[in-house]
């Protein structure tokens, strides 16, 4: 029984159509289409230099496309500056270096944006901020900078601040690469926890456990281009390309 | 003292063994090269020349010297020998006695720091007077001395007053070895055509603080030393006293974050250096607010403060606009719009102005000026290459790099001499003012500099957090980027306040009455003749004052903000 069974999946959140990227002349996403439904978890793979990363980045506007399209949510991402604040508001990111403010506390870091992107009250904002704090698991270290906390615990104050701003799409671009391993997996457990919360997610990773185990759909990518698309019980066991093999191999054999 | 008597026992040599290895001691410290061999010898007849010298000069304090040091010296080789330091021979060893070379130094700095020390005890206090008045002082000593016995017993120097000096003439009388020790000053009597002596005075051979305590109010306040005027200073430091106080308590700690009392606070800060250049200004054309003319009573300290305060705290906002606006990468002027517009500029010009101006020209230089339309492509082509077409980021740049390359004194020449030929006719501003503004724009391009460097140093992840959770770009700037940039380079901010603090000295040369312009001013006074040494000494004092308090500011702040902790 796969994960695609169990979830209701809802309409399109996440549509993409032909969507190119370059920097200068090297082409990095070439021709990128791809739907999502909402509360689907997608696991993107992908050697390095494959366009992963820069791909979900385009979702929020933090790269720019130059060419296709993307609509998020409904809305199509153009160089309207209202538009993109609209899509950033829905969709959250969770970052490889955690990117925390680090003259602010845990619980500044966590409530900075409600407070002025959605325009809660302080004290709204702290309680919804304590609550994803505690669910993540670290309440304790809520007047901490974030210089005082290992990097495990960055990751969830991170992600806790992401889902504060309560989006509908969360991207996760290699949430457990920069992290010991000891800490991997308190991060991973978290994002577990998430996924099966009905939140439609994006994550960019190299954990095959995840992958394997969460995801509804595994994307691979090389070369700025989706390779396959597959349920994660046939994308492990039974690849369709040969490209896909090869990095399987890579991956799993090291 | 446990600490006394452990080290009275470091100088008996104890039962424990000496650690002592002689032939490798002499290898390391003297025969390890010629070249250290030769300058041990020559440094070591050099220092007991010196030595010798200070000890005929001042046998008190130099045998003293003599005596420590070779005390700590023995103290520290026993316990060296013996391998047990106490905290003062270790420290000795490793700072100050480290090397024979090294013991040497000590003795001979130290003796060298003495002699300076005491010469200026001697000048500054021994020898000094602190009179105010140097002739009325004297007027109780009988003067028995007349201008012919004067003439007779002593060398006169006229040779220090010109012909026509409308100052009252001093002869200066010295003894048989050539050092001066009175002095007289000289008038006619009405009645008597004849030179009489008008009084007589001793001369001091050390500092004539009398110069610098009487001109004090004077290079303080200048013309505020007004009674009429006076309370406007005092008034602008109760402001910033009254402001202070209470900043003391509610911008420490967390009692009255997000108050209305600390939100009042920051807004009467804001609105503090409107309410003192009211004050110091004037307000009514009439009143005990009168408005003044900053040229003529702005001076001294008070000019010093107002200008470096006004230059930072307008620099401030300048120089982040120009910093943010070098960086700026928003969408620039697409090409296609630039070159047809700086071509048609460009034959507009050849076509109106140029034959015009090739009329008139009467020598190379306007011959070459009037084609200056063919300059207008070749800016745009720069323009386009280097920016790509953006405004902000053209005119950012353009403006740090001309204002970066220009003296300070260029520019405050120019304030005062250049820019009042582009003021319209009947526009005139004060030229304290326009220095003001010269020092505040000039100021504001090093400062942009500055805060570009804070501004780079923060990784683009920062960035790209605030913009991944949807703050506005001017949310992001300010409570993202601009408080992590600022606060990596308040070092170097503060340095240049500083700078700039002590650069408000080369208004004396554009004709304002700054502290250094007084203090020249000393000079030339009646009672002062000469006199520059104490002047420049106070505003050494005054500067290094106001530059320590800035520097120890910064590390405070510094501290409390967390610098260079991540």
């Amino acid at each position: 029984m796969t994960a695609t069974n169990t979830k209701s999946m809802g309409e399109d959140v996440i549509v993409c159509h032909d969507v190119h990227k370059w920097y200068g002349d090297f082409e990095a996403l070439k021709g990128v289409s791809m739907r999502v439904r909402s509360g689907e978890v997608i696991v993107i793979l992908g050697p390095s230099g494959s366009g992963k990363s820069t791909f979900i980045r385009t979702l929020n506007r933090l790269e720019e496309h130059q060419e296709g399209s993307i609509s998020v949510d409904g809305i199509e991402l153009t160089h309207d500056i209202r538009n993109i604040a609209e899509i950033r508001r829905e969709v959250g990111m969770v970052f490889q270096q955690f990117n925390l403010f680090p003259h602010l506390t845990v619980l500044e870091n966590i409530t900075l944006a409600p407070i002025h992107v959605r325009k809660w009250s302080r004290e709204r904002a702290e309680e919804v901020g304590m609550k994803w704090l505690t669910r993540v698991g670290i309440p304790e270290q809520a007047e901490k900078y974030p210089g005082q906390l290992s990097g495990g615990q960055q990751q969830r104050v991170a992600i806790a601040r992401t889902l504060t701003m309560e989006p509908k799409i969360l991207l996760f671009d290699e949430p457990t690469s920069a992290l010991d391993p000891e800490m991997i997996k308190e991060v991973l457990d978290v994002m577990r926890d998430l996924a099966s919360s009905g939140y439609t997610i994006l994550a960019v990773t190299h954990e095959m456990g995840f992958a394997r185990e969460v995801a509804d759909r595994v994307i691979f990518m090389d070369a700025g281009q989706i390779v396959e698309e597959n349920v994660p019980s046939n994308f492990f066991t039974n690849p369709k390309e040969e490209r896909t093999q090869r990095f399987l191999q890579q991956i799993l054999n090291h | 003292m446990d600490v006394i008597l452990s080290n009275i026992r470091a100088l008996v040599p104890g039962r424990k063994q000496f650690h002592l290895d002689l032939r490798r001691f002499v290898a390391e410290q003297i025969t390890r090269s010629w070249i250290l061999m030769v300058w041990l010898i020559a440094f070591t007849a050099f220092v007991g020349w010196y030595t010798i010298g200070q000890l005929s000069a001042a046998p008190g304090s130099t045998t003293t010297v003599l005596i420590i040091w070779a005390l700590t010296v023995y103290m520290t080789v026993i316990s060296e020998l013996q391998k047990d330091h106490t905290p003062l021979t270790f420290w000795l060893k490793e700072n100050m006695y480290n090397s024979i070379n090294n013991v040497l130094v000590t003795l001979f700095l130290t003796l060298l720091i003495l002699a300076g020390v005491r010469a200026f005890y001697s000048y500054a206090w021994v020898n000094a007077s602190f009179e105010t008045d140097p002739i009325t002082s004297n007027e109780e000593r009988p003067n028995e001395i007349t201008v012919d016995d004067a003439l007779a017993a002593y060398r006169v120097d006229f040779s220090n007053f010109p012909e026509g000096s409308s100052l009252p003439p001093r002869v200066i009388l010295e003894n048989a070895a050539g050092t001066p020790i009175r002095q007289v000053t000289l008038t006619k009597s009405a009645d008597d055509p004849n030179i009489v002596i008008e009084e007589l005075e001793d001369i001091h051979t050390g500092a004539s603080w009398g110069s610098v305590i009487e001109n004090l109010p004077n290079i303080l306040l200048f013309r505020f030393r007004d009674p009429v005027i006076q309370w406007r200073i005092w008034a602008s430091i109760g402001v910033l006293v009254v402001l202070a106080l209470p900043s003391f308590v509610v911008y420490r700690g967390e009692r009255y974050r997000g108050t209305t009392t600390r939100r009042l606070l920051t807004w009467a800060w804001v609105a503090s250096p409107l309410i003192i250049f009211g004050l110091l200004y004037g307000l009514t054309a009439e009143g005990p607010l009168q408005v003044v003319d900053p040229d003529q009573i702005w001076g001294g300290f008070v000019l010093t403060v107002i200008i470096s305060v006004f230059a930072i705290v307008v620099s401030f906002p300048i120089g982040m606009l120009l910093a943010l606006g070098r960086r700026s990468n928003i969408q620039g002027i697409p090409w296609w719009v630039t070159y047809p517009v700086a071509i048609a500029i460009t034959i507009w010009g050849l076509l109106t102005t140029t034959p015009a101006n090739l009329e008139a020209s009467r020598n190379t230089a306007e011959t070459i000026l009037a084609y200056w339309p063919l300059a207008v492509p070749v800016l745009a082509f720069f323009f386009q290459r280097s920016f790509k077409g953006n405004v902000v980021a053209a005119f950012s740049t353009g403006y740090i790099e001309v204002v970066r390359g220009t003296p300070f004194i260029v520019v405050l020449f120019m304030s005062i001499i250049l820019f009042p030929i582009f003021l319209p006719s009947g526009w005139d501003i004060s030229g304290v003012i326009r220095v003001l503004l010269a020092s505040a724009l000039f100021s504001a391009a090093y400062l942009a500099e500055n805060i570009r460097g804070g501004l780079q140093a923060l990784p683009n992840g920062q960035y790209e957090a605030a913009d991944s959770l949807g703050l506005s770009a001017f949310n992001k700037y300010r409570l993202i980027i601009l408080p992590q940039a600022l606060r990596a380079v308040i070092p170097a901010i503060v340095g240049q306040f500083i700078g700039l603090y002590k650069d408000t000295s080369l208004v004396y040369l554009v004709g304002l009455f700054d502290m250094l312009a007084l203090a020249n001013g000393i000079s030339s006074q009646n009672n002062w003749l000469g006199i520059r040494t104490e002047p420049y000494i106070l505003l050494m004092v005054i500067y290094f004052l106001g530059s320590s308090l800035m520097a120890w500011y910064s590390r405070r702040l510094e501290r409390q903000l967390g610098v260079g902790e991540r």
